[in-house]
């Protein structure tokens, strides 16, 4: 007991306050749990193999996560609000592992993970299936996804969190200069969570190729569809790579090889490795979004996309060079200059596809009749705010200027205008436009457009300065900055930025307690008053577990415009109603995910009994479920029948 | 051309600019380096100008009067020539800033010709600090860069543990200092005075304050100083 | 001839996507793969003060075990072929037989290690063995894993026969086995050819 009690003395103040808030929101959700019975409707969701609630699950669970990150960042901005500022602990180490897990979390439990979220309860509607090609597959994509984030999230709380930058550089962040679990977090978190993610693209490729309504060509299919078909390629080839410099890593960490090590090694190959991920990575988390503008913009002009085909080619363009251009990140390490020209060439050319994109979208909006709801402002803010992005990328491309920018607060604006202007706007347009199909019911407009208006003002306030402070000599990651350099009015606006951001954060979240709460059903198929286009509105919202009562038959690209067009308040469905065979729900894969995190933490403190006692968890599920029997159940043709008929008209 | 781009950087858009230091480079490499940033900023105006213009033109416009909310607008699919001039015209300013990024790349990776003397600095980075050594003298400095000016320098960066990035602003860009690797950082210093030098590689807790003056003198003080360093090894 | 039973056997729409999933792993795992040749061709030279691949490797005994891998490729081909024709006695004997040469090799490889071992040869010598067990030691566990998967679906052969449900398991497991093959083919090329040279 005393020997406890000392423990928690010698705590960080900061630490302390996590412990006590994480028993908090335990006991209050546990006690909430129990006194409105919700156990079982908890459980219902944990094994549900249904892609929509698993889907929105993703999106709840990385949610969660960018408030934590997103909380880091105004930790962070804190501390930087001031030249030589000294805020509460973070300084020095403590304030590198705030940015590292700031990176890290955003990049690989958000915004991957958001995308992933929202298109896996869209893509399936829109292609007109009843569910993904593997939906068990697809729920222990989630629960992987979940114990690789949980994992990266605790060690905050045990042993430190990783502390080397979202980039992991070697040799820093090997044992040699980071010893300590921090940086094995970091590789064995990341490792579980893109398996999850591997298996996840997987099926959503096949689901892509192979369960299309009939009738749905490919190129009549949706572009949010086409952006997740191409961002899966990806994800495989890419996710792949990273899976190698994680297991390098590893290995370097708990094995003790001795591949990184600057005297017998070579700490580049991280560098390479990595990139190679990462910079496809980057498009992983862009296609997606652009496919959702594409989508919204269309729907909100009352238009059809412009140059549908010359989009499909953009994207396709997009991912491929995406592969050819990692070397950007390592313009200074000293490559020789015919391999940084080569790198600077290719990307340049990559703003060719992006611009076809961009005017693309403009003139979808040309001759339309425009209107300014809230996924339409995103996408417009999208606009605005990604191409300020880009022209830096292309800035950045141009390698002596590099020399400059490189590792300054540049890149972090930079890398900020497009994410956020592309995955966080994505997602909130998004979320906006798809909230009622999800659950029913309209998101307030009110607050949407205080939430798109505080947010975008905060955004360009915070990130906007951090330009000039790139160019003014500060370098990135620093805790702090001297005095005399100009700087500290610059981050103090930054800052305030930041906490304008929060308020708009606030204010979504005050929208989705509103809305649930108070908000009426909307009962229409196509609550954007008849401006849908694409299959996803064709069917009640929410959607019944099996999607489409019938199989939609697709003669276009937009099936349901065009019946607006002739005057039809739907399209047809074709085919006789059927008994409807749905996929049982099953716990295996929240069973497989705790295995996970079992065996993860066993490698992580190299406590080897347990890592084999997860490992061994993980092989008994794959083994049950091998000789499972996957019936699953059946919904009989009356119940389809009635409820087709019976409700929602 | 660039006189008045750097004027019109210098007043509208920041004024008091001096204090932004890769817009007021004092070296080779920072100048060059200035001269394709402005390219890339005027060229990337005019993108932003014309994706600007369309789109406020576009949505004021077309925007949903009352009245309209149950019409449909005519569908257009797209439009080959305007489609193809958006692929010619960005291709073209692309080529523009490629080509003079080319030449400045291999221009600044050119090693000295025998002829300039280039005064070799062996620099090594490591947790957390700078030295510097002089291998013309054989003297050896802590976090404090010395420079003649208008003299080509030669720095030589190495590390003794992680990866540190050495980097003056207002001389020019950074070059990363790798253990077990020598890289070579080329530039000139050009007018007299005191510029703040940085890591801009994370490198552990004290990557922030892993920062170094870098003075740059004349002839006659920068010999002085070599004097009374050589002085001081000796008694030290 | 294609026999009868074999587009019952794969017509079924769920084993169709299964297999083009599979597809799909298996490029994730070229990739992985053509990373790990990467970083061990990188580091080749880089062998400390430890043995370099000619000192250390001893061909005849890599070709043994190569013969070993191989020729359980070709069992595994005719397990196949006998599962397409619907033979439960005689698919289970290849695919036995196609395990015992893995476990065969996995245990071939196991004292090679522990001879390189016995030499000093640590996977913490020099950057080139940390390469060279990795690459290796992934590809022994995926061996491995194919062992125990293929075991896994034989109990169900025996169970419940060859059904819409087995045979394709039986046929992506035969998929997946023949590239560990082809992996070790450039393994042997790359590592132990071309390092001897
Ligand atoms: C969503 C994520 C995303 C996206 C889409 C991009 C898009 C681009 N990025 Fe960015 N980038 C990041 C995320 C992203 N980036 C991150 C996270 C980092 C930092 C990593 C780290 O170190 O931590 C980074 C860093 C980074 C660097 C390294 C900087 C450094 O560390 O030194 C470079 C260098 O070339 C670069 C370039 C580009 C380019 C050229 C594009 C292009 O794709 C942009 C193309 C778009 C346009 C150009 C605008 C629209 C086009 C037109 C209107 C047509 C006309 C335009 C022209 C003719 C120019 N990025
Ligand atoms: C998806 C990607 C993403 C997103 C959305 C953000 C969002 C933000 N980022 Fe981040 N950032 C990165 C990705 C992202 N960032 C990456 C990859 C790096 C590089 C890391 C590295 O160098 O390794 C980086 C680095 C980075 C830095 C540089 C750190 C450094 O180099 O030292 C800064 C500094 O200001 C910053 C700020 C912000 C801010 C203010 C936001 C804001 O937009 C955040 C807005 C959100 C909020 C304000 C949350 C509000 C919520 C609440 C207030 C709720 C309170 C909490 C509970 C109820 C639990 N980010
Ligand atoms: Cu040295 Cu940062
Ligand atoms: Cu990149």
């Amino acid at each position: 007991m005393d020997s406890i009690l000392q423990y928690f003395r010698t705590l960080p103040s900061d630490i302390i306050l996590a412990d006590i808030s994480l028993v908090i929101i335990t006991i209050a959700s546990t006690f909430l749990l129990t006194k409105y019975k919700k156990w079982n409707w908890l459980w219902s969701w944990i094994t549900s193999t249904d892609h929509k609630k698993i889907g929105i699950m993703y999106l709840f669970v990385s949610f969660l996560f960018f408030l934590r990150a997103g909380l880091e960042a105004l930790l962070i901005r804190m501390q930087l609000a001031f030249p030589e500022n000294e805020f509460w602990v973070f300084q020095g180490e403590r304030f590198n592992q705030l940015t590292s897990t700031h990176g890290t979390v955003m990049i690989f439990l958000v915004a991957t993970p958001l995308l992933i979220g929202l298109m896996n309860v869209i893509v399936p509607l829109q292609i007109g299936a009843r569910d993904v090609a593997f939906p068990f597959m697809n729920s222990l994509s989630l629960w992987l996804f979940i114990s690789g984030g949980i994992l990266i999230n605790v060690s905050f709380i045990a042993g430190g969190s990783p502390n080397a930058g979202w980039t992991t550089y070697a040799p820093l962040s090997l044992k040699e200069f980071t010893p300590g679990p921090s940086n094995t977090y970091y590789p064995i978190g990341l490792q579980v969570a893109g398996l999850g993610t591997i298996m996840g693209a997987i099926n959503f490729i096949v689901t892509i190729i192979k369960m299309r309504a009939p009738g749905m060509k490919f190129m009549r299919m949706p572009l949010s569809t086409w952006s997740m078909l191409i961002t899966s390629v990806l994800i495989v080839y890419a996710f792949s790579a990273l899976a190698v410099a994680l297991l390098l890593l590893t290995f370097e960490r708990l094995f003790g090889t001795v591949i990184l090590s600057s005297s017998a090694g070579n700490p580049l190959i991280w560098q390479h490795l990595f990139w190679i991920f990462g910079h496809p990575e980057v498009y992983i988390i862009a296609l997606p979004a652009f496919g959702i503008f594409s989508d919204v913009i269309s729907t909100f002009s009352k238009k059809k996309l412009f140059g549908y085909t010359s989009m499909v080619f953009a994207i396709i363009l997009i991912g491929f060079l995406g592969f050819m251009v990692w070397v950007h990140h390592m313009f200074t390490v000293g490559l020789n200059a015919n391999i940084n020209v080569f790198f600077a060439l290719t990307t340049m050319l990559i703003a060719i596809p992006t611009g076809i994109k961009i005017f693309n979208w403009l003139f979808t909006m040309r001759g339309g009749s425009i209107r300014f709801d809230t996924p339409m402002l995103y996408a417009l803010g999208f606009i605005v705010t990604f191409v300020m992005g880009g022209v830096t990328g292309v800035m950045l491309g141009s390698v002596p200027a590099d020399y400059q920018y490189h590792d300054s607060y540049f890149v972090v604006a930079h890398l900020h205008y497009v994410i956020i202007g592309a995955t966080i706007f994505g997602v909130l347009s998004g979320v906006y436009y798809w909230w009622p199909k999800m659950f029913g019911k309209m998101l307030n407009e009110k607050l949407g457009k205080w939430n798109f208006w505080t947010f975008v003002i905060g955004f360009h306030f915070t990130f906007f300065p951090m330009h000039i402070m790139g160019l003014m000599g500060m370098p990135r990651r620093v805790f702090t900055y001297p005095e005399g350099e100009g700087l500290g009015w610059l981050n103090f606006v930054s800052t305030c930025g930041a906490f304008l951001m929060g308020i708009g954060v606030f204010i979504f979240m005050l929208n989705i307690y509103i809305t649930t709460r108070y908000g009426k059903s909307v009962q229409l198929n196509d609550p954007w008053m008849k401006r849908g286009r694409t299959l996803e509105w064709t069917i009640p919202s929410p959607p019944p577990p099996y999607n489409f009562a019938r199989t939609p038959i697709v003669t276009s690209g937009e099936p349901l415009w065009n019946a607006y067009e002739n005057r039809k308040e739907n399209i047809e469905f074709e085919g006789e109603y059927e008994d409807i065979h749905m996929p049982s729900s099953s716990s295996l894969p929240f069973f497989m995910g705790m295995a996970f995190l079992i065996a993860s933490f066993g490698f992580v403190f190299q406590i080897w009994w347990l890592a084999t006692l997860g490992m061994l968890g993980v092989f008994m599920t794959m083994a049950i479920r091998s000789f499972q029997n996957k019936n699953g159940y059946s919904i009989p043709k009356k119940n389809v029948i009635y409820h087709d008929k019976g409700v929602g008209y | 051309m660039k006189r008045v781009l750097t004027f019109i950087v210098t007043a509208c858009i920041l004024s008091g600019c001096s204090s932004i230091a890769v817009l007021n480079p004092k070296g080779t490499a920072g100048e060059k380096q200035l001269d394709l940033l402005l390219l890339s900023l005027l060229l990337m105006g005019i993108v932003l100008a014309v994706v600007f213009t369309l789109f406020v033109r576009f949505l004021i416009k077309y925007r949903e009067k009352p009245g309209e909310e149950n019409e449909f607008p005519i569908q257009t699919a797209g439009n080959k020539k305007l489609e193809i001039s958006w692929i010619v015209v960005p291709f073209i300013i692309i080529i523009v800033l490629a080509i003079p990024t080319f030449a400045t790349t291999y221009e600044l990776d050119e090693p000295y010709t025998n002829d300039k003397k280039p005064l070799i600095i062996e620099v090594t980075g490591e947790q957390f600090q700078w030295s510097f050594y002089y291998p013309e003298y054989g003297i050896t400095s802590t976090d404090e860069l010395r420079l003649p000016v208008n003299r080509p320098i030669s720095f030589k960066l190495t590390s003794n543990d992680v990866i540190h990035s050495f980097w003056i602003p207002q001389l020019g860009g950074k070059r990363d200092a790798l253990p077990g690797k020598e890289n070579t950082l080329r530039l000139k210093a050009l007018e007299t005075g005191t510029y703040d030098g940085k890591c801009a590689e994370l490198c552990g807790a004290e990557h922030a304050l892993m920062t170094f003056d870098t003075i740059v003198e004349n002839k006659t003080n920068f010999s002085k100083w070599i004097e009374n360093m050589k002085d001081g090894e000796k008694d030290g | 001839m294609q026999a009868p039973a074999e587009e019952k056997l794969f017509s079924d729409k769920q084993a169709q996507m299964n297999i083009l999933a599979f597809w799909f792993l298996i490029g994730a795992e070229v990739v992985v793969f053509g990373c790990l040749f990467g970083i061990y061709v990188s580091v080749q030279e880089l062998t400390a003060n430890g043995p370099g691949p000619k000192e250390l490797f001893n061909l005849s005994e890599i070709i043994i075990s190569t013969i070993v891998l191989l020729s359980s490729s070709f069992t595994c081909a005719l397990g196949v072929y006998t599962l397409k024709l619907g033979k439960k006695r005689m698919t289970f004997i290849w695919f036995l037989l196609t395990i015992s040469l893995g476990i065969g090799f996995v245990f071939l490889e196991v004292i090679e290690f522990v001879a390189y071992v016995g030499e000093g040869a640590t996977i913490s010598t020099s950057a080139f063995l940390g390469a060279f067990y990795m690459l290796l030691g992934t590809h022994g566990a995926h061996v491995i894993f194919g062992v125990v998967w293929i075991s896994m679906l034989l109990i169900q052969l025996v169970l419940f026969g060859i059904t819409k449900d087995t045979a394709p398991k039986l046929f992506i497991a035969s998929l997946y086995w023949h590239f560990i093959d082809v992996i070790w083919v450039f393994i042997f090329t790359v590592v132990y050819l071309l390092g001897k040279v």
